[in-house]
């Protein structure tokens, strides 16, 4: 969890303790249209995982973004 | 679907989300309480926020403040076209522009030929209006495509071709305009892993953050060097670094090097490492051994490519690390953040990372095999320019060690001087010295009178109204190439030295007096009588205090920060009836 974790904080700026499943564009101002590409491409990256674009649009907070790696096979846990 | 992921060897993944974090606390910082700003300008045709952050994030990460203005999505044709707005009206330092096309998706480059000649012309245009560096990425050439392997036979290829050479004319022509090559850093890297085609037809992204975070951080150098902050000198360590093996233990002649793997690749390291000296690198070698042993290498082994004579410094011995190379900057007289350190030992550069942490000190626990490779990819190398004495660097400084050796077996200074052998070429108004003139304003500190910069026109203009001397100097050693000059100013019988400077290469030899003795000379052949000249105090410039003193001018005023002098030029002549001797003038008037 902490890679992903990682990825949220470095690219919204925000610290890895204010990272709840409900984060949310609607909760975090930094989490704007142009984030999201890049928290979409950066996760791709580090778990080697490719979403389909509907996929990565569907994700609405945290904790979706957990069930996708998840989904798509990416070690969470490692 | 597999994907091929970029396993970029000496590119971690995390390394563009370090970017990303440091440019998210920079600007959530707000505050103005850093130190100066660099401002810089970007200019694309594509969604380019991750961009921007990303080349904040590398700036950050070298100690450099940006201030970044990007032209708003879309409209460079615009913004390049009036000139009432901020990227003209922001004089910025650096401006990039970065133009992608490409064949998966189309853009009016591509779409309409008389597109890039426009372009070209408003570049041409606002490098006219600009005194910063204007920096234009080249197009990044496509090979798929329709014709397959005929890709050379493709109207867009060629297309592409003909704009990245008219981009090169166009350089030719404007001093302040440089090209960067995106096919360099495309190649190295691979197409397929810095093309986002998903990023591309959603988002107009056309590169992957990867890619951009390696286009920034091959941009670094031209706004590092606007800073003058540049790597200078390569230490190196020898065993398993120059060499394979340990010396100490196998011999002279049992160190890994020749025509063998792995010696092979090790020797080949040396050919790069001599290329990088007649680039204008200084090397200098830092290792713990038996000094007695490495001179045996040098003397007995056949296979050494580099020569004692290459290295401007050694410090062979069991002391720490991080003290040889903060004697080794010493010796040099350059700053301990212009050195890098190549050393295969992981507690060595742990040592030096933590005591001297300006000094570049990469990864070197690789393979043999992997060194050149390595050493190229550190970004030192990149310049806006690289002048005839920057390349000679490398030499000048290892000709120092041996004039040390000289200076330790002389008996007094006038001595060491008279075996040097100083000749000094001197040149009135040399036209053809503008660039480096203006590059020794800028770069001086130490022995420098009056510390006032100048630009390239600033001293065509000087030229033109007043005198602007020049010495080329040299002694049996070799060259120092062109050190020392003045701008002096005549009116009628009075004459004012408005900049004196002396590169600090030649400090210590008394050329400074020799070069104004005959100044003065020439001055009264001229009819003048008095000289004015004065002394303005900076942080750097101590080590010239005292010179118009030694010179024998008076003093008309003094305080804190500055002193004025004054000096008849009759009594200087007759106090010193002839010039020095130990030191030999050549005159070299062009008219």
């Amino acid at each position: 969890m902490d890679k992903l974790k990682t990825i949220f904080s470095s690219v919204l700026g925000i610290s890895k303790e204010s990272i709840m499943p409900e984060l949310a564009p609607q909760n975090c101002s930094a989490w704007d249209s142009l984030n999201a590409i890049v928290l979409v491409t950066e996760i791709e990256k580090a778990f080697v995982i490719r979403f389909k674009f509907d996929e990565a649009m569907a994700v609405k907070n945290f904790g979706d973004a957990i069930s996708l790696v998840r989904s798509k096979g990416g070690k969470l846990d490692e | 679907m597999t994907i091929i992921r970029p396993q970029w060897r000496w590119w971690s993944s995390m390394q563009t989300l370090r970017y990303l974090e440091l440019a998210n606390k920079y600007e959530q910082q707000k505050s103005n309480d850093f130190p100066a700003k660099i401002s810089i300008n970007l200019v694309t045709n594509f969604t380019d926020v991750t961009l921007r952050k990303i080349l904040v994030g590398v700036c950050l990460e070298s100690n450099i403040y940006p201030q970044i203005y990007s032209v708003p999505y879309k409209q460079y044709h615009f913004f390049l076209n009036d000139k009432n707005n901020e990227l003209y009206s922001n004089k910025a330092d650096i401006t990039f522009i970065f133009f992608d096309t490409n064949h998966y998706i189309t853009s009016a480059f591509s779409e309409d030929p008389t597109h890039f000649s426009e372009t070209a012309d408003r570049v041409r245009e606002f490098c006219q209006t600009q005194t910063g560096q204007v920096v234009f990425c080249t197009f990044a050439l496509p090979y798929a495509g329709p014709f397959g392997n005929l890709f050379e036979q493709n109207n867009f290829f060629s297309q592409i071709q003909e704009c990245n050479r008219q981009l090169s004319e166009l350089a030719k022509d404007r001093k302040n305009l440089f090209v960067f090559d995106i096919n360099r850093l495309l190649h190295s890297f691979g197409e397929q892993n810095a093309r986002d085609h998903r990023g591309i037809y959603a988002f107009d992204i056309p590169f992957t953050n990867d890619f951009f975070s390696y286009v920034a951080s091959e941009w670094l150098p031209y706004i590092y060097s606007l800073t003058g902050k540049i790597k200078k000198c390569i230490v190196v360590d020898l065993d398993n670094t120059l060499w394979g093996g340990i010396v100490g233990e196998v011999g002279a002649k049992g160190i890994a090097l020749g025509h063998e793997y792995p010696g092979v690749a090790f020797q080949n390291f040396q050919r790069a490492l001599l290329a990088c000296y007649h680039r204008g690198m200084i090397l200098a070698i830092n290792s713990r051994n038996n000094p007695a042993d490495v001179d045996e290498v040098f003397a007995a082994n056949p296979h050494m490519i580099l020569k004692k004579e290459h290295f401007a410094a050694s410090k062979i011995n069991w002391n720490d690390k991080a003290q040889n190379l903060l004697e080794i900057a010493n010796e040099l007289n350059i700053g301990v953040d212009s050195l890098v350190f190549l050393d295969d030992d992981p507690v060595n550069r742990e040592l030096v990372k933590n005591r001297l942490p300006d000094v570049l000190v990469p990864h070197f626990t690789i393979s043999p095999e992997e060194y050149v490779n390595k050493l190229f990819s550190l970004n030192i190398f990149s310049q806006f320019r690289l002048t005839d004495e920057d390349k000679d660097k490398g030499q000048m400084y290892a000709a120092e060690l041996k004039r040390k050796n000289v200076m330790s077996s002389a008996k007094s200074p006038e001595e060491y001087v008279a075996q040097l052998g100083i000749v000094i070429d001197i040149n009135l108004n040399n036209a053809g010295q503008i660039e480096r003139l203006a590059q020794l304003t800028s770069k001086t500190n130490q022995f420098n009178l009056t510390t006032r910069r100048y630009s390239e026109s600033s001293i065509t203009e000087f030229m033109s109204n007043d005198m602007v001397y020049a010495g080329d100097v040299k002694d049996k050693f070799g060259d120092y190439g062109i050190t020392i000059m003045a701008i002096v100013k005549v009116k009628e019988k009075k004459a004012e030295i408005d900049t004196f400077l002396m590169s600090c290469r030649v400090m210590g030899r008394g050329v400074e007096k020799a070069f104004l003795d005959y100044i003065i000379r020439e001055l009264y052949v001229m009819g003048v009588d008095v000289l004015v000249a004065n002394y303005i105090v900076t942080a750097k410039n101590l080590p010239a205090k005292d010179f118009y003193s030694v010179m024998d001018f008076t003093i008309l005023q003094n305080d804190e920060w500055r002193t004025d002098y004054k000096l008849y030029i009759n009594d200087y002549l007759n106090k010193h009836k002839s010039a020095n001797e130990q030191i030999k003038i050549l005159v070299n008037n062009p008219i």
